[in-house]
């Protein structure tokens, strides 16, 4: 154990920066410092709308909030900011509440001046449930601490006034796994790669109304009856947004990787993942294994649940998924948005862009391959090598002269493995 | 309490002329069997359970009218299908394109959509899908193309693939515990087999693909305002079985008076034979299917039998007096129904009657347990026999239709979202059909 | 002289004349009413009659001495349930005050004379109807009165009890006014029920225009208690010794301490206010505003008193059922949930207590020797299904936690916010409740 002054300091740096830290001494706890903080958000088609949303330190907040990832065989303990006019609280559907709850808290609604923690006042049946566990009165910290911590795949979510608050961005993704490989302790449950995918939905009158106050006993929008979704997010973008194929968690998927999906649902009502040319293998829903394992290709992704899908794919084409109660479209709009996904699958060697410019008659080759830079060779053929670029983790080959644009170009690898790609017709 | 008058109206109607008739019912599934099918995506019209018509764009095979839904497209487990697609909607429509789920494809031709290869609203570009069957089951096939605009409108059908193993057999159902004997094995609709494995054993066969639709789209496009539609805003009125409302679910399949809606939901079968059920569901919402009369065990979802392992069959299979079908999914069950444990003699036996096949030994004989109302105390429905017994009749008064087949026991299967079970503000419509379990005397189609 | 065939007579009559040796020597038990005297001792003729044989009230419970004690509880005379409900309608109130016209079962007691159950159980609707509980191996005879809608007396609507989910069910029996005679104002229909091997959690509902008459209120409980709850030795294979099981599971993995059952339905205020008004029903824009459990609307459903006495209802309390759950730590819990909304589905979640699905529609989660219960954070109950949820609260600390619906935007009463589908979990210390 570190002295006190250092470990302080440390733990003080480290909360600053919003970095795990690990407590010395007993059992070990993944820690985080997380705000909850006011901000916008900016929906596909340009609509901007405020967010009530979770971050790590001092930036914006995010929409679903910051991955929070607990390691094999550790707790958790949050510090919980809040930046907000209103009280929050936190809460972990799927795991037990905190250790230290000191909740659940109760008001005389619709007044809310009188509030009773941990117990229903005696004889009192008119008050009613404000937050699932202590509250965290705005501009003051307080902390949720778990000392054992469930394996799977979680949503951390604001346990306060829920249905008005969740709906405005506070939501995120916590797991745990068994290792660094395995989801739960059932060998079944190995993977290579890991996907986390946030479903959540928004409806901007709605977070207009709670976030300018006029929301609730006596004003305009007195409740959710009328909440009417008209942006379904994956992640907190919706399609066509590219960058839903970077989801968070997870490097290249390369065909015949144990890919392991977590389906996470924020939103209010049941959303239906549907995969197209694949079958997935669900194992477990909310944290738990299934007795049995279930090959399916719709997933009734219930609101608040998550599952646990095991991937492989035999082939390097896109893994696509779709929402099967067609929430495919952004506000309304009559172009392709909302729930698609699709996540790219890379060959053991897929070249995925090629370039040929008439102007300076040269050929530009970009490739990818499973084996770890170093071990293989790639080879344009009839070019020439291609060379691994690190920032990019690509490999990369500009050839010239080429004087006339070749239909297509092949690459292979030291490896064996080979990929062949068509050469777009470019002016520049 | 506003009880639609076409109920009594149409439901006499139709049915007087169409039930009655015997070994009028089909074992199997009306679709097209095949490994290529040339499918054309155009616009017609249906007609609603209140009488109303509604614009739709739907599968055609071929150059006839388009169906609501597609056509049922039955495959052979290894065979290699081909798809084809045309486009001859309005311009309006935009592209069409097909997806199916559960099966492995191959697109060319067309444009590329987000999905799938979409073919433009040119009437002549030919989009053609391939894959393999590799499994059998029970699949959904819909437009890929602005899906949320497009299945709304009806571009929806239904895939079944039938097992190369086993092979049907001409044989009687199983004889449950405490139940008497098989009749000859010449009434017997034959044992056929949804799966690879003998535990999907079932006689008879039964497609119920449920769908939703929210009027105000079919207008606003039947009258030019595409671009006013917001799939956002849904909010379904009208609720169909096999692409119509109660009361036409039960009227006849491929009656002339709905020449776009070629199927209907409504069976017939025998106490003691296996029913399979598919279950399918395309829209916007799930629908919890309810069965009056007895359970369903449900043996499969997404074409994967519920199986621990290969070769154990559906040994993972559950029973449900409800099943929940959400967008996109199947669902596989089989019904069977004897009567068993009652505490009375379903038949109105007295002791020494011969029994009837499959009757519950222990309750042969044994007495109706009350003295029901006199008739002036009661309402009869219209498909009551007029006696409480399977196979019975007894007095109707003046005013009943008499619509009752064969003396069955007729159990009401719907939606339980009760709201569904209504044609655009009118009840009774909707996702309401019904299945009669008919004594073994009354003769059914059996092949 | 030939079959007799007249007013009143049917199949079913002559099948109960012809064998009066059968197993259960039935004696029955009229209540007197004047012009049943004449049926009365034609019967004891053996001859048909054909007078006006009024059902009217005449409620048919035959007393149980056939020696056999068929639910194996030791006592062979009380194997026969008999109930006598009212069809009728009534008012209930909701969370916010909001008075709702509705139509319901409700029971007739023992004491009212049979010439007065019309006129004193009128507006007794209850929200939701009588909970029936039955233990495997009785028999159910359930006499349904049509006491008629003294609010709306233009309507002459029959009415009919379905019981939810029983298997292999005859069509007499099954309450569906399409294929079987469903009871018309002023008259009684005797339904029977045989539970043997139909342990396990169903529902009941009227089935005429079923979706008015559900929207408005006509929805009850009923469940069976399994042969498996006479078993001592598996009683106390528990720790405390269980108060019983979910289902004959054979080893004791549904055992339960405390039990509830919970009915999740709803209302749309708009179609009730409709209703009273004697307007159109608005059948195409159902959506319901008013979300219940067991008739009642958050905070209400933590309330232990009866509710629902309003001037309309003439004072009469017609939710008489709350949805609170008390246990104490190391206890299991039962909760019996259905959905009967006709709008909604619902995913229903237990915030911090794990939440095990033991069965679902009146079956135990298990084939053969394959168990297929599982734990859940979310189970999704849509209209017409059941699900058996057990709650183990070992190692739960006490204090409250909150069974409710995930599907947030439902948790309103009207224009309320924090209400609709929710009810409190009260874990109590391991020594007591009652501190």
């Amino acid at each position: 154990m570190r002295s006190n002054k250092v470990s302080i300091l440390l733990e003080q740096a480290c909360l600053a920066l919003g970095l795990i830290v690990v407590l010395g001494g007993g059992a070990s706890a993944a820690e985080f410092s997380l705000k909850a903080k006011a901000g916008s958000m900016t929906l596909p088609g340009g609509e901007t709308v405020p967010i009530w949303g979770f971050a790590l330190g001092e930036g914006p907040p995010t929409v679903p909030g910051p991955r929070l990832t607990v390691p094999p065989g550790e707790g958790l303990t949050v510090h919980l900011t809040n930046l907000l006019p209103v009280p929050i609280s936190f809460v972990i559907p799927g795991q037990k509440l905190p250790d230290n709850n000191a909740g659940p808290v109760w008001t005389d609604w619709p007044n809310d001046t009188v509030t009773w923690s941990g117990s229903r006042p005696e004889g009192n049946y008119s008050a009613r449930v404000r937050s699932f566990t202590h509250e965290v009165p705005p501009g003051e910290t307080r902390t949720y601490t778990w000392s054992t911590f469930e394996e799977g795949a979680f949503i951390y979510q604001t346990g306060t006034n829920p249905a008005a608050q969740v709906q405005m961005g506070l939501y995120g993704a916590v797991t745990k796994n068994f290792s660094a490989s395995q989801a739960y302790g059932h060998p079944d449950t190995i993977f290579d790669k890991e996907l986390v995918l946030v479903y959540s939905a928004l409806d901007p009158k709605m977070n207009e109304a709670i976030a300018s106050r006029r929301y609730g006993p006596g004003t305009s929008t007195p409740n959710t009856r009328d909440y009417v979704p008209k942006y379904f997010l994956i992640n907190g973008k919706a399609w066509p947004d590219r960058y839903l194929a970077k989801v968070s968690g997870t490097t290249e998927i390369f065909v015949g990787d144990r890919v392991l999906i977590r389906l996470l649902n924020a939103g209010y009502h049941t959303f239906v993942p549907v995969f197209l040319n694949a079958y997935v293998t669900a194992r477990a829903e909310d944290g738990q294994l299934y007795p049995f394992a279930r090959k399916q290709y719709a997933l009734e992704l219930a609101a608040g649940r998550s599952l646990d899908v095991w991937l492989v794919p035999s082939k390097s084409e896109t893994i696509t998924i779709y929402d099967g109660r067609l929430n495919l479209t952004n506000a309304g709009k009559p172009t392709p948005g909302g729930l698609y996904a699709k996540i790219p699958v890379i060959g053991p060697l897929t070249i995925y862009k090629t370039r040929y410019s008439q102007a300076t008659k040269t050929l530009k080759v970009f490739a990818r391959t499973k084996e770890s830079p170093g071990t293989v060779v790639l080879t344009a053929v009839g070019f020439g090598d291609l060379a691994y670029r690190p920032s990019k983790r690509d490999y990369y080959g500009a050839f010239s002269p080429v004087p006339m644009k070749p239909d297509s170009v092949t690459v292979v690898s030291s490896a064996g493995a080979s990929d062949t790609k068509p050469v777009p017709f470019t002016l520049r | 309490m506003r009880k639609s008058r076409w109920f009594g109206l149409a439901l006499g109607a139709w049915a007087m002329l169409e039930m009655t008739t015997a070994a009028w019912t089909q074992a199997k599934i009306i679709g097209v069997e095949g490994t290529s099918f040339d499918l054309v995506a155009r616009q017609d019209r249906i007609t609603l359970g209140d009488g109303d018509s509604m614009l739709m764009w739907g599968f055609a095979l071929g150059e006839g009218r388009m169906q609501y839904p597609g056509p049922t497209l039955i495959l052979r487990q290894g065979d290699t299908v081909t798809v084809t697609l045309r486009n001859s909607l309005p311009r309006e429509a935009g592209n069409v394109s097909i997806v199916f789920p559960g099966h492995e494809v191959t697109a060319s031709g067309g444009v590329e959509g987000v999905l799938t290869r979409e073919a433009p609203p040119d009437n002549t570009t030919v989009v053609t899908y391939t894959f393999t069957a590799t499994r059998p089951g029970t699949y959904v096939y819909h437009s890929g193309t602005r899906p949320d605009l497009q299945v709304e409108m009806g571009l929806v059908g239904v895939i079944v693939v039938r097992p190369a193993n086993p092979t049907p057999t001409p044989d009687c159902p199983p004889v449950p515990q405490g139940h008497n004997e098989a009749p000859p094995r010449s009434l017997c609709a034959g044992t056929k087999f949804a799966y690879d494995h003998p535990d999907t054993a079932y006689d008879r066969e039964f497609l119920i693909l449920m769908t939703d639709m929210d009027p105000r789209v079919h207008r606003l496009v039947e009258f030019g305002r595409i671009k006013e539609i917001d799939t956002t805003n849904f909010f379904q009125t009208v609720w169909f079985a096999n692409g119509r409302n109660f009361p036409d679910t039960i009227a006849n399949a491929q009656v002339p008076w709905l020449p776009t809606q070629p199927y209907n939901a409504l069976f017939l079968m025998h106490p003691g034979e296996r029913l399979l059920v598919r279950m399918a569901t395309l829209g916007r919402d799930p629908h919890p299917l309810h069965f009056h009369g007895n359970h369903v065990r449900v043996i499969a979802k997404d074409g994967v039998l519920l199986s621990s392992g290969l070769g154990a069959g559906p040994d993972l299979s559950y029973e449900r007096y409800t099943v929940v079908v959400n967008p996109c999914e199947t669902v596989d069950a089989i019904y069977t129904w004897t009567g068993a444990l009652m505490g009375w003699d379903i038949y109105g036996h007295a002791p020494g009657d011969p029994l009837a096949p499959y009757e519950f030994i222990g309750d042969h004989g044994a007495n109706f347990p009350v003295i029901l109302p006199s008739r002036d105390d009661v309402k009869f429905g219209q498909l009551y026999s007029g006696s409480p017994f399977l196979g019975g009749e007894g007095f109707l008064p003046p005013e009943h239709a008499g619509l009752n087949v064969g003396g069955g026991f007729f159990y009401m299967w719907h939606s339980h979202t009760e709201k569904e079970l209504t044609n655009n503000n009118v009840f009774p419509g909707g996702l309401i059909t019904f299945l009669g379990v008919v004594p073994w005397n009354v003769p059914l189609e059996s092949e | 002289m030939g079959p007799v065939i007249c007013d009143g007579m049917s199949h079913a009559e002559k099948g109960f004349l012809r064998n009066p040796s059968r197993k259960k020597e039935a004696v029955m038990r009229w209540k007197r009413f004047l012009s049943i005297v004449a049926l009365v001792s034609a019967v004891g003729l053996g001859i048909g009659v054909c007078s006006m044989a009024q059902s009217n009230f005449m409620v048919q419970c035959p007393a149980d001495n056939d020696g056999i004690d068929a639910d194996g509880d030791g006592d062979p005379t009380n194997d026969i349930v008999c109930k006598h409900l009212t069809a009728g309608d009534g008012f209930a109130t909701m969370a916010d005050g909001t008075v709702m016209y509705t139509f319901g079962f409700s029971e007739v007691p023992e004491d009212v004379p049979p010439g007065q159950v019309f006129a004193l159980r009128q507006v007794k609707a209850e929200l939701p109807g009588p909970t029936i509980v039955l233990r495997e191996g009785q028999e159910l005879y359930l006499n349904l009165t049509n006491v008629g809608m003294i609010n709306r007396p233009d309507l002459f609507d029959t009415h009919s009890v379905h019981w939810h989910g029983i298997p292999n069910s005859g069509s007499i029996f099954d309450g569906l006014p399409e294929s079987a005679p469903t009871v018309k104002i002023g008259a009684t229909f005797p339904y029977y029920y045989a539970t043997l091997g139909k342990e396990g959690t169903y529902f009941y509902h009227c089935h005429v225009e079923v979706t008015e008459h559900m929207q408005m209120g006509m929805i009850g409980q009923i469940y069976v208690l399994p042969r498996q709850d006479q078993d001592m030795v598996l009683r106390s294979s528990g720790n405390p010794p269980y108060a019983g099981f979910a289902y004959n599971d054979g080893d004791g993995s549904t055992g339960y301490h405390v039990s509830k059952a919970i009915q999740l339905a709803g209302f749309d205020s708009r179609f009730h206010a409709q209703h009273i008004a004697i307007q159109n029903l608005p059948f195409a824009q159902l959506k319901d505003d008013y979300h219940l459990m067991n008739g009642r609307g958050y905070p209400d459903t933590i309330n232990p008193n009866l509710l629902g006495a309003s001037p309309e209802n003439n004072g009469h309390f017609s939710q008489r059922m709350d949805a609170r759950i008390q246990a104490r730590q190391g206890e299991r819990v039962l909760l019996r949930v259905h959905n009967i909304s006709t709008t909604h589905l619902f995913t229903v979640r237990v915030l911090g207590i794990p939440m095990k699905v033991v069965g679902i529609d009146g079956k135990l989660l298990r084939n053969g020797s394959k168990d297929l219960l599982y734990e859940t954070s979310s189970l999704t109950i849509g209209g017409g299904q059941a699900a058996d949820l057990l709650l183990d609260t070992t190692g739960v600390p006490p204090g409250t936690y909150f069974f409710y619906t995930t599907n947030l935007s439902e948790l309103i009463n009207g224009q309320e916010e924090r209400g609709g589908i929710m009810t409190e979990i009260v874990v109590c210390p391991a020594s007591g409740c009652g501190t």
